[in-house]
């Protein structure tokens, strides 16, 4: 219990240090929002009175404070476009973008679990050298060309899947799909790697030895502690899931909180530009203390640690 | 399968160095979309007609010169932060690897769009916001390597033998983190050249000059009519990709036979 709340108690202070450094990072670059926003032959008035604005003409560990409050009572500012609250554009678009990042979850699990768990136990088999052929190109063939070449297959040459739209299933198929192939192929690697080092390890060659076949092995022994890797790593590549829907959502023009940030960086909209990157970190952080906390459901030393 | 990654990193080169010397890229609206094996070019046009060997002959240029710039500005500020964080130890050890935590902790392509979308884009801004989040994996490798190192008897030798802090840096730990290094920039090589065209993809890139990013964003706007402008710049992102990767793996199996890897045979 007392290292749940440590956890817990460093998750907040990760996600806090997070939020001052994307703050501070996106004020101490070299480059001028306003100049950016109003193009370089705006009044010089006019600059000024949207650097007030935005507040940007106020001391930078003011601002910083500010941000802190606001974030607090859940504020993240105001649309410079919209002229609407961050946190309600974020709340109509985060909908979407869940749907789009479970599913795509869901369709790594499906395909690395099977091939991950074969080419790990039965190395040298034929799911091993389908799993590491597959495990390679996943891994190599970036998602927006993958995007594209599957709505070119499967809904423009036959169309099986519809080109665009979001509110049916069937269209959640091939943003999925193109989500998840990535992570697949990072989960089978791993997966693999993992169960062929378990493989190795005395207590499954003791039980093996004492007459157990080898898929009982493989549930009862082996299976756990070949997890905790996978698991740790997993939590990790949620950052990598979420940056990828930013572009997956793009592409199939899927209205969630990714397409909002591109969205807002072209207009140059800079409050939700921060907004998106603040959340999607925040998210981050909590996706990895729950990874942490299972993790010690999987491993039962972490919780003596 | 190091052969095959061979040639396609040499291709790359080459394909690289022949945009420096090829003349700009000519609008030929006559041609606009014109598919693959067209007398004017032999590869396609894009939408303004102009050739698509040429484009992608100087987003392969793009590709190699963000690539390089990251891998070199990353790697040299993460080895230095790494080893000298385990030598020196104490508070600036603390702060580096506290800092290198922290960046862990975001997915990098996103506080990269947040830079360029301040910053504004261009070649130099990809690289700087790449790297921000991109040492951090040499310094925890470069970390860890040193005070493994730190303990070896060779070193202790040299500690003994009364050599300064900075020879036994120079002379004995650098050149041994030489090979884990490698291994990581050929990874990290890859993934850059995925950040770049997902960041000139995503409209970000340097507006001056072609990268397969763009030529790609560019095609999938067209992809009824022009399907080959979507399908060869991604064949050839993945295919420079799949060879640093296979590169990678190899080089991981030559350092260090102990580890399998996805690309070898298991021992």
């Amino acid at each position: 219990m007392r290292w749940l709340i440590a956890r817990l108690l460093s998750g907040v202070m990760a996600a806090f240090v997070a939020f001052a450094l994307v703050f501070s990072l996106l004020r101490l670059i070299p480059g001028d929002p306003v100049e950016l926003m109003l193009g370089e032959q705006a009044q010089p008035a006019a600059m000024e009175r949207m650097r007030a604005h935005l507040g940007l003409d106020r001391p930078w560990s003011e601002q910083l404070a500010g941000a802190f409050a606001g974030l607090m009572r859940g504020d993240l500012g105001t649309s410079l476009t919209s002229h609407q609250p961050v946190s309600r554009l974020i709340a109509v678009r985060i909908g979407p973008t869940a749907a789009l990042a479970a599913s795509a979850m869901a369709v790594a699990l499906l395909i690395a679990w099977p091939i991950g768990l074969r080419a790990g136990w039965w190395p040298g088999s034929r799911a091993d050298r389908a799993g590491r052929v597959f495990a390679t190109l996943g891994i190599s063939i970036p998602n927006f060309w993958l995007g594209p070449v599957l709505l070119l297959v499967f809904a423009v040459t036959w169309p099986v899947f519809p080109l665009g739209g979001y509110r049916s299933y069937s269209a959640l198929v091939l943003p999925a799909v193109t989500l998840g192939t990535a992570l697949a192929a990072m989960l089978t690697r791993l997966l693999r790697a993992s169960l062929f080092d378990v493989r190795q390890q005395t207590f499954v060659v003791a039980a093996r030895a004492r007459g157990l076949d080898a898929r009982q092995v493989l549930w009862r022994h082996a299976l756990r502690p070949a997890l905790s890797p996978v698991w740790t790593v997993f939590g990790l590549q949620v950052g990598a899931l979420l940056s990828g829907a930013v572009i997956t959502e793009t592409v199939f023009q899927w209205p969630g909180v990714g397409r909002l940030l591109i969205d807002a960086v072209r207009a140059r909209d800079y409050p939700v530009v921060q907004g998106v990157v603040v959340l999607l970190t925040g998210i981050y952080v909590v996706v990895n203390v729950v990874i942490d906390i299972g993790y010690a459901i999987i491993d039962p030393r972490v919780r003596s640690r | 399968m190091i052969r095959v990654a061979s040639v396609i990193l040499g291709a790359w080169v080459a394909l690289a160095l022949v945009a420096l010397a090829w003349p700009d890229a000519v609008v030929n609206l006559d041609q606009a979309l014109a598919l693959p094996g067209s007398p004017h070019c032999p590869f396609g046009c894009d939408a303004l007609g102009r050739p698509l060997g040429r484009l992608i002959a100087e987003g392969a240029l793009t590709a190699l010169i963000i690539g390089t710039g990251t891998v070199l500005l990353a790697g040299t500020a993460g080895v230095v932060l790494g080893a000298g964080a385990a030598l020196v130890g104490g508070w600036l050890e603390q702060v580096v690897m506290r800092i290198t935590d922290v960046l862990l902790a975001f997915p990098g392509i996103l506080l990269a769009i947040a830079i360029t979308a301040v910053a504004g884009p261009g070649r130099m801004t990809i690289i700087v916001a790449l790297s921000i989040t991109g040492w951090t994996g040499y310094a925890r490798l470069a970390r860890g390597e040193t005070l493994r190192l730190r303990e070896s008897a060779f070193v202790e030798a040299a500690r003994v033998a009364g050599a300064p802090r900075a020879a036994i840096l120079y002379r004995h730990i650098l050149p041994n983190l030489l090979a884990p290094v490698t291994v990581q920039a050929t990874f990290a090589f890859a993934g850059a050249v995925i950040a770049e065209s997902s960041l000139s993809f995503l409209g970000l890139g340097d507006p001056t000059a072609a990268s397969w990013g763009s030529l790609l964003a560019e095609g999938v706007r067209h992809l009824r009519a022009a399907p080959h402008l979507s399908v060869i710049p991604g064949l050839v992102i993945s295919a420079v990709v799949l060879a640093l990767n296979l590169a990678g793996d190899a080089l991981t199996e030559r350092f260090d036979p102990r580890r399998e890897t996805a690309a070898g045979q298991p021992g």
